[in-house]
């Protein structure tokens, strides 16, 4: 209802209050004062409330506007609805919008008061004479004081040294102050002016200053490393190269910054470098990476690597610290030492294999069915095996000590100087078939082999002697070349032929029967009847196949002729020419012993020219043997057919006529002949086996060389 | 709670001469309300204690006095409310016909009903709706005197309620004869209505004294201020601030009352009445001294029209009683 008609209503009902009252006194009760006084009581009151009720919500609206400017934001509750209802709404409206803009502005309030009261510093303002006018509560923290305590207060009297001209010339400038408590803090303060005010934020600089120390610690420590420290990023590029880096690599910082740290490394190790940064990332630090790097120059180098993950505060990954320590030369010397321990090893295990072959070789020595015993430079016995003890006949203890000619007939006791003058010549080994002496005194054959012994530094020191009991076999030797030679002829001896042609047929008989001819003559070999392997020509001139007429150099061929199966024909008459007889004769006493000594076979010398005087011939006689020959009634060329298959037979074997006809080169005809000759005198007989035809020499055929 | 109604401490007491001065103001505006009742009896000296209270007290605006004044109540209140026991007359039922003790009964309970429920609807609050209620139901300014301790209404309030009671009463002394002249009501029904739906008993006296039937009138009218021991019975306990506790005074009121109406002597009563009279106007001028006249005008025009719909519907209840032939 609008104000105008509950006007009108209540106009309307006083009057009519009044109309019924003054009607009701006027027409039935008659005039009177008192019930006058009644209606006027009544009209007062009704009107009292009734303006009472059209004021009341102007009475509400005039409080809450009082009440508003001075703060106090409050509704009002008018429902009565006319225009003051619709003022009452309009000024809950502005109150409401002043309350929210009241919280808004109290929200700012509360927020920056507490930005400022917790933010990590202290915010004060200064007037023109730089007294507080206002300060943060931190200041308890940064100067020990209260807020009432340091308000209206010159800063000077809390902070003596406070620069005052710095406010304002500078935004920002870093002092030292004070506190109550006589704590000393470095601050940092940034000023800004407004108006006469200095607005200052002071924020102590104590943890920055410690880091920084730490950091100029940690630079120090970076830059004169040893090691290599180099800083990447994510990307594994070269952020920070220190000197270590510089020094290890030849790489200055300029040029390393911002490479990828795979350019310090060989291609192939690229995968592998891939890797770590992997392990690095999962697993925060990868170490002992032993890896090659290369420098600047081109060589490489091996590191001990370490790579470490960094991370920022919220765990977000920023780069790597690769550290790198050169251990090329350890490695090196790692090595080396490995190879000296391969090669102490190896060596190790060739002297327990040396070792072992010494012991197998001592067992096989010590057990040998040889005589071995080792000689040294005084001819004294200095080992002696089982075999020596058993053949010769002295025991070990005995032996060793023993001068070794001992051991040697009288006829041979020169034979250790000859060995020694041998090896001192440089012969490395000596084969030859000799005589020994047993305790008993009973001379054996022997077929030593001798050997020289050397000290470490490869001086000669002894020698060793291998001697095998040939006796047996030597008997038996000289028995069948006694049955089966033309002429009595023996090995080591030396055979002095009147004629050239006795000594021609002498030679050939010998090589007939096995030894290795060898002629030294100033005759051709065609005029002999040899051929050119077994012939040496005497002759000044060096060609091939010659021998100079030097006594010392016919011994020297003679003498290194191999085995001791030889048939030396030793043609003396160009030696005569060109030496004189002593020198011959005293080759001839060599050869004597030579062929004596080492038993090297037969050798026959020949002078028939009229070069040698009587005397000279009667002291040559004296010095060789004379050759004689057997009487056998067979024809030469039956009798060397059956000596052939006697000499075979004797060794178990029956030849065939084939192995005559190859053995003398004749024809199968001629073979057929002279073997029909023998069989028709019952010397041979020819037997079958299997298809093959071959001979043996019956007992008639046998007492042919029995008595030769 | 400066602004209501409760019961100080005596022995926070204290006489100097400013408080000695107000308190002669105060028993000055009781005993000028008590000769004007004398004069006119529609005119309750409570209410004019009252009126001249807020006058006075609106017109010096001495803070200091209405501190004094404020201290006194915490004596006059009770020793008022006590003393005022003597001006209840506590009547014999038997010696009424039993249909008007009924239709009286009725009429006061619709009435008082009436108001709390139109109170309810317009939204008036509850100690100031029970002020009217017990004003229009029982016994018009003298209820709202005795109950308001209980109630501890704004002083705003209790000052509204006793001039809307009297107003409305005013009302209904003025109608009244007019009613009676134009309906032929009966004199003795007359009386009927005017003791059972007038407020005050100066005003049922004035309006039945024009028919000539102001003893019947203030028989019946006896009825319903009985009722006031009965209210202050039950409000007490009601807004007792613990259960079953009725205050000394209210005893001590109930008792006087009992008191004067059977063993003391009627002489000694009326002695004693305008005393009584005085020192609760006197009590009611001192409530008035610190009333501000713009907050009792604030209380607004709705209590007052439900004050008048309450007694328009006991005269309602009464014309179809009386149509009916109940009465």
């Amino acid at each position: 209802m609008r104000i105008f008609a509950k006007f009108v209503i209540l106009s309307f009902l006083i009057s009519a209050i009044s109309l019924v009252l003054g009607a009701s006194v006027v027409g039935v009760i008659g005039p009177s004062l008192s019930y006058f006084a009644y209606i006027i009581v009544v009209i007062i009151s009704v009107s009292l409330f009734a303006a009472g009720s059209i004021l009341e919500p102007i009475e509400k609206l005039k409080d809450a506007f009082s009440k508003a400017v001075s703060g106090e934001l409050e509704t009002v509750n008018i429902q009565t609805g006319d225009e003051f209802e619709e003022l009452a709404s309009a000024f809950n409206w502005m109150v409401r919008e002043l309350r929210k803009e009241k919280e808004a502005l109290k929200e700012s309030e509360e927020r920056f008061r507490s930005i400022v009261e917790e933010i990590e510093g202290w915010v004060f303002e200064l007037d023109r004479d730089y007294r507080f006018v206002y300060t943060s509560p931190r200041v308890k923290e940064y100067l020990g004081y209260t807020e009432a305590e340091v308000l209206e207060r010159d800063i000077r009297d809390f902070i003596e040294n406070f620069p005052i001209n710095e406010l304002a010339r500078k935004e920002s400038f870093e002092i030292e102050v004070v506190t109550k408590h006589r704590k000393i803090h470095p601050l940092e303060i940034n000023v800004t002016r407004s108006g006469d005010i200095y607005r200052c934020f002071a924020r102590s600089i104590e943890h920055r200053k410690k880091i920084e120390q730490e950091l100029a610690f940690f630079r120090e420590i970076l830059e004169h490393s040893v090691d290599a420290i180099v800083i990447l990023d994510i990307d594994s590029r070269i952020v920070v190269w220190n000197k270590g880096a510089e020094m290890m690599f030849g790489y200055t910082p300029d040029e390393a910054i911002g490479k990828p740290i795979t350019f310090l490394l060989p291609e192939d190790q690229w995968e592998q470098c891939r890797l770590n940064f992997r392990r690095a990332v999962m697993e925060g630090h990868v170490k002992d990476i032993e890896s090659v790097r290369i420098r600047k120059d081109g060589s490489t180098i091996i590191v001990d690597q370490t790579l470490t993950s960094i991370h920022d505060d919220s765990g977000e990954l920023v780069g790597f610290v690769a550290i790198m320590r050169d251990i090329t030369r350890r490695k090196k010397t790692e090595i080396e030492l490995k190879n000296m321990c391969e090669e102490l090893e190896r060596r190790t295990r060739e002297i327990l294999e040396v070792q072992k072959e010494l012991y197998r070789l001592a067992n096989i020595v010590e057990n040998s069915n040889d005589a071995i015993y080792s000689v040294n430079l005084e001819g004294r016995i200095t080992s002696w095996n089982k075999t020596a003890e058993r053949i010769f006949g002295w025991r070990k203890e005995e032996a060793i000590g023993m001068e070794s000619s001992a051991l040697l007939p009288d006829e041979i006791k020169n034979e250790t100087e000859f060995i020694l003058r041998r090896l001192r010549e440089g012969d490395r080994e000596l084969r030859f078939e000799t005589r020994r002496m047993k305790r008993n005194g009973e001379i054996i054959d022997v077929e030593v082999t001798v050997s020289p012994l050397f000290d470490e530094a490869g001086d000669l020191e002894g020698f060793s002697i291998i001697s095998r009991d040939i006796s047996m076999k030597k008997e038996a030797e000289r028995e069948t070349e006694r049955r089966i030679l033309r002429y009595n002829v023996e090995r080591g001896r030396v055979y002095f032929a009147e004629s050239f042609d006795l000594a021609v047929e002498v030679f050939q008989d010998l090589v007939k029967c096995g030894y290795e001819g060898k002629v030294i003559s100033r005759r051709y070999p065609e005029v002999i009847g040899i051929s050119e392997e077994s012939h040496l020509m005497l002759s000044l001139r060096k060609k091939g196949r010659t021998v100079e007429p030097d006594p010392k150099i016919v011994y020297k061929e003679i003498a290194n002729l191999p085995g001791w199966k030889n048939a030396v024909l030793l043609d003396l008459d160009y030696l005569l020419v060109k030496r004189s007889f002593e020198e011959v004769y005293e080759l001839l006493q060599n050869l004597k012993d030579l062929f004596f000594v080492l038993n090297k076979g037969v050798l026959i010398v020949v002078s028939d020219t009229g070069l040698l005087s009587e005397n000279e011939m009667k002291l040559l006689k004296m010095e060789c043997s004379i050759i004689q020959s057997k009487e056998v009634d067979i024809p030469d060329e039956f009798f060397e057919v059956l000596r052939f298959i006697y000499s075979k037979n004797r060794v178990g074997e029956r030849p065939s006529i084939k192995d005559v006809m190859a053995n003398f080169g004749i024809t199968r005809n001629t073979a057929k002949k002279r073997l029909a000759y023998l069989q028709n005198r019952g010397l041979i007989r020819m037997i079958k086996d299997g298809r093959m035809k071959v001979l043996e020499v019956t007992e008639n055929g046998k007492e042919v060389f029995r008595f030769v | 709670m400066r602004d209501t109604l409760k019961v100080p401490d005596l022995s926070t007491l204290r006489v100097s001469w400013a408080e000695a001065y107000t308190l002669l103001l105060l028993l000055l505006c009781g005993v000028v309300a008590y000769i004007i009742s004398l004069y006119d009896p529609a005119f309750e000296p409570l209410f004019l204690a009252l009126i001249f209270g807020i006058i006075v007290g609106n017109l010096q605006h001495d803070e200091v006095k209405k501190g004094v004044s404020e201290r006194s109540l915490s004596f006059l209140l009770p020793v008022g409310i006590t003393l005022y026991g003597l001006n209840i007359n506590i009547p014999y039922l038997g010696e009424f016909d039993p249909r008007v003790v009924v239709s009286t009964l009725l009429m006061a309970s619709t009435i008082f009903g009436s108001v709390i429920w139109l109170s309810k609807i317009f939204k008036i609050e509850k100690p100031l709706s029970l002020l009217l209620a017990c004003g229009s139901g029982i016994c018009g300014v003298s209820a709202i005197a005795i109950v308001s301790p209980l109630l501890k209404p704004k002083k705003e309030e209790f000052s509204a309620a006793i001039i809307i009671i009297t107003a409305v009463g005013l009302t209904g002394a003025i109608i009244y004869p007019s009613i009676a002249y134009f309906t032929a009501i009966p004199p003795e029904k007359y009386a009927i209505l005017a003791g059972a739906t007038l407020h005050q008993t100066g005003i049922v006296k004035i309006s039945s004294h024009f028919f000539g039937v102001e003893s019947e009138a203030l028989a019946v009218k006896g009825i319903r201020i009985a009722m006031i021991a009965l209210v202050a019975l039950i409000l007490s306990v009601m807004y007792s601030e613990s259960r079953f506790y009725v205050p000394w005074y209210i005893v001590s009121f109930l008792a006087v009352a009992l008191f004067a109406t059977t063993y003391l002597p009627s002489e000694i009563v009326s002695t004693l009445r305008p005393v009584a009279t005085v020192v609760f106007s006197t009590t009611l001028a001192a409530i008035g001294y610190t009333v501000n006249v713009r907050k009792v005008q604030r209380v607004g025009i709705k209590p007052l029209l439900v004050s008048y719909a309450g007694w328009i519907v006991g005269v309602v209840v009464f014309a179809a009683l009386l149509w009916s032939g109940a009465i």
